[in-house]
């Protein structure tokens, strides 16, 4: 881990307030032993549906306005922060110090990450993405970085 | 008995009854008709006493009427727009996201501004 994830993991800790984490981390167990991953990845997915409807970002014309849109977005509501990078077949998206890995525990990542999922694919879409275009959450970092890594591209044939 | 005098007798009975004088009851006149007796909703069409244009033509509740000689009603203008995820349709000009998007998804590059690149100037030797 290097200093910057060591500040990011920092950070990361006082993103979710004593009130709920508790509460957070009973709900994520009850959801883990009642449904499925994938049942509870797709219920993430729409939340993040809800919260990008509920926050739109207006339309940008560059890579660097549609970043500053969404980090704009976060902001407002103290969930981190993006980082969007081009690459030859996808658009890397890495989102840092959001309050859900905090929130609800360790173990949640691989139905959580649905969130982020919903959220940017729903704000991909209102800008104007060609439906072949998705989403995905990859794997999370095994240096066990505090962020969540995403790709906008075309899904695996 | 007449009809009248046994309606009079009932009423001179109440009165006796809850203790008033029935000299100064007066009854009222029905009022005069103006047009048809409305006997039913005539908004509902089909009803027995809806008048045939109702049923054939039904009034739409988003249209109203109004006299040609009448001044424009304002139209009522949102104060703040709904919130929506969707953006702006597209303007002439392709984007620089849309350049990304369409060679992430392997489509055809939207072309430039006009069509314009340098080769669509090129002169062809004649």
């Amino acid at each position: 881990m290097t200093d910057k994830d060591a500040l990011l993991s920092y950070y990361e800790r006082r993103t979710c307030s004593a009130q709920w984490m508790e509460f957070n981390r009973a709900f994520a167990a009850e959801l883990s032993a009642g449904l499925p991953p994938e049942d509870i990845r797709q219920l993430f997915r729409r939340i993040g549906e809800r919260i990008a409807l509920a926050l739109p970002v207006e339309r940008c014309d560059t890579v660097e306005q549609l970043r500053d849109g969404f980090n704009a977005r976060w902001e407002a509501i103290d969930w981190g922060f993006a980082t969007l990078q081009e690459q030859a077949d996808h658009l890397h998206i890495v989102h840092a110090c959001s309050p859900l890995a905090m929130a609800f525990g360790p173990d949640t990542e691989d139905w959580a990450s649905g969130f982020f999922e919903g959220a940017y694919q729903t704000w991909f879409a209102a800008q104007g993405t060609p439906p072949a275009l998705r989403v995905q959450a990859e794997a999370a970092p095994a240096d066990g970085s505090p962020q969540v890594m995403l790709r906008l591209g075309r899904l695996p044939s | 008995m007449s009809r009248d005098e046994r309606e009079a007798e009932d009423v001179a009975g109440l009165f006796r009854k809850f203790g008033g004088d029935a000299k100064g009851y007066k009854e009222f006149e029905p009022a005069p008709e103006v047009g048809q007796p409305q006997g039913a909703w005539t908004l509902i069409p089909g009803s027995p006493a809806a008048p045939a244009a109702a049923i054939a033509t039904p009034v739409s509740p988003t249209v109203v009427p109004e006299p040609a000689t009448s001044a424009p009603a304002p139209v009522p203008t949102p104060s703040a727009p709904a919130p929506s995820a969707v953006a702006a349709p597209p303007a002439g000009t392709p984007r620089e996201l849309d350049l990304l998007f369409a060679r992430l998804a392997g489509q055809p590059q939207p072309a430039p501004e006009g069509g314009h690149g340098l080769m669509s100037r090129w002169r062809k030797p004649s």
